[in-house]
């Protein structure tokens, strides 16, 4: 069967490449400013935010398979899941939840109720990551932002196969941990 | 906090789906009665999260910059100055495009119609009863107008005279590069070649190769005895 151009636009996206995604920000981005504007007030800023956040939101649908196919143009899906963003911040403005659409997009909400008890802060994991050798970076960028399996990340990276990628992985894994560790420990001296 | 590496093994490869029956039995009764055992899985989860939500920052912060060009872009200029330009620049690269299109449009009617007035159909070979000959079959079906197979019979040929006739039927099916290359063989011995040249500057015409043209018929038309000198010379004054 032909694919069509959406069709490619996700391929490329699942295989790891972000410039699809640049693109298609770059290409609506002013449109759903205006529309965004014109249909739910939002000033600018809200409205950029928003479109950021569906653009990753879609990112994240198509690496982690839920979508593979689109009924509608890409165009279409992205307005509709920034629609969702901009419903939720306006209801969150106005101290109101709109659960509904928690179902429908995976989307950050509900994160941002559940991270204040947690050990290590978003803050920390970061400061823990960018100290990691860049390849360990690539690795857990691969596996748990592309969602690559393990086959994928030793072709991507060149590894003699999917256990060594799977023992870097893991490697790479502890490592963070005992970053995060330091940096706790430093936290606690202070 | 994650204090055992051996547990962080022991998640990795829950997480993974790689835990055997008993193992994970195991694990899940350990869960439930082992507060520390539960506390450190929910850590490493949280990790887990953390690790995702670095990377969903990371692209966030690519869409800002994208953001800070764009609206830089837009501020180092007067919108509405860019604006007419970009109108004023469209319409005229509008109307050049159209301008040239319509020029090239009507220059290559008029040579495609001058090669085509100027295209002698060959009669064929004649096709004899008293005698069989290799190229009875092309040749009747050239001459009746079935160029598809008179061309795969004559691709069979190696001569002057197949790859004459098959660049005639290419010619008259349009292929016009395939007969400019089978004209291109045949040799200045052959009774052909004159023939064939003049054709070759027809043939050039057709596909708007004028420079190529003029060449061939000036080459034609400097030759007294060539005997298309008179139509080469004609054509040049034509053009």
């Amino acid at each position: 069967m032909k694919k069509n151009k959406s069709n490619i636009i996700l391929e490329k996206i699942k295989n790891g490449n972000s410039t699809p995604i640049y693109e298609l920000y770059e290409l609506y981005r002013d449109e759903f400013v205006t529309w965004s504007q014109s249909n739910y007030k939002s000033n600018k800023e809200q409205a950029q935010d928003c479109f950021q956040e569906a653009m990753i939101d879609f990112h994240q649908n198509v690496v982690s398979g839920k979508l593979t196919d689109l009924t509608s143009s890409l165009k279409t899906y992205i307005f509709q899941i920034g629609k969702f963003k901009m419903l939720n911040l306006l209801k969150k403005e106005s101290r109101l939840t709109y659960q509904d659409n928690l179902q429908v997009i995976k989307g950050k909400e509900v994160e941002d109720f559940m991270n204040d008890d947690k050990v290590y802060s978003q803050e920390q994991i970061s400061e823990a990551i960018a100290k990691l050798p860049t390849d360990c970076q690539k690795v857990l960028k691969l596996y748990y932002f592309n969602e690559f399996d393990m086959e994928s990340i030793a072709r991507e990276l060149n590894y003699k196969n999917a256990n060594t990628a799977k023992s870097k992985k893991s490697l790479c894994m502890k490592g963070l941990i005992k970053e995060l560790t330091k940096l706790v420990k430093v936290l606690l001296v202070c | 906090m994650l204090r055992e590496e051996t547990n962080i093994t022991l998640f990795e490869k829950y997480r993974n789906n790689e835990l055997t029956e008993t193992e994970l039995n195991s694990f899940e009764t350990r869960i439930a009665s082992d507060n520390l055992f539960k506390e450190e899985f929910e850590v490493y989860k949280s990790i887990e999260e953390g690790i995702q939500n670095h990377f969903r920052v990371e692209l966030k912060k690519e869409l800002k910059n994208i953001d800070d060009r764009l609206d830089s872009k837009s501020n180092n200029n007067n919108p509405l100055s860019i604006k007419k330009i970009i109108i004023w620049t469209a319409s005229a690269a509008a109307i050049l495009i159209v301008s040239l299109l319509a020029i090239q449009n009507y220059s290559s009617i008029n040579y495609q119609e001058l090669a085509s007035n100027s295209w002698e159909k060959e009669p064929g070979l004649p096709v004899k009863m008293s005698s069989k000959s290799d190229f009875d079959k092309p040749m009747n079906a050239y001459k009746l107008g079935d160029y598809l197979l008179a061309e795969s019979l004559l691709k069979k040929f190696d001569s002057d005279t197949a790859a004459f006739y098959l660049a005639n039927t290419q010619y008259e099916l349009n292929k016009y590069s395939e007969a400019l290359d089978n004209l291109s063989l045949i040799e200045e011995d052959s009774r052909y070649y004159q023939n064939a040249q003049y054709k070759k500057a027809l043939i050039l015409l057709r596909l708007d190769n004028t420079t190529g043209c003029r060449e061939v018929l000036k080459e034609i038309s400097e030759q007294s005895n060539h005997q298309y000198s008179q139509e080469a010379l004609s054509l040049l004054n034509k053009m």
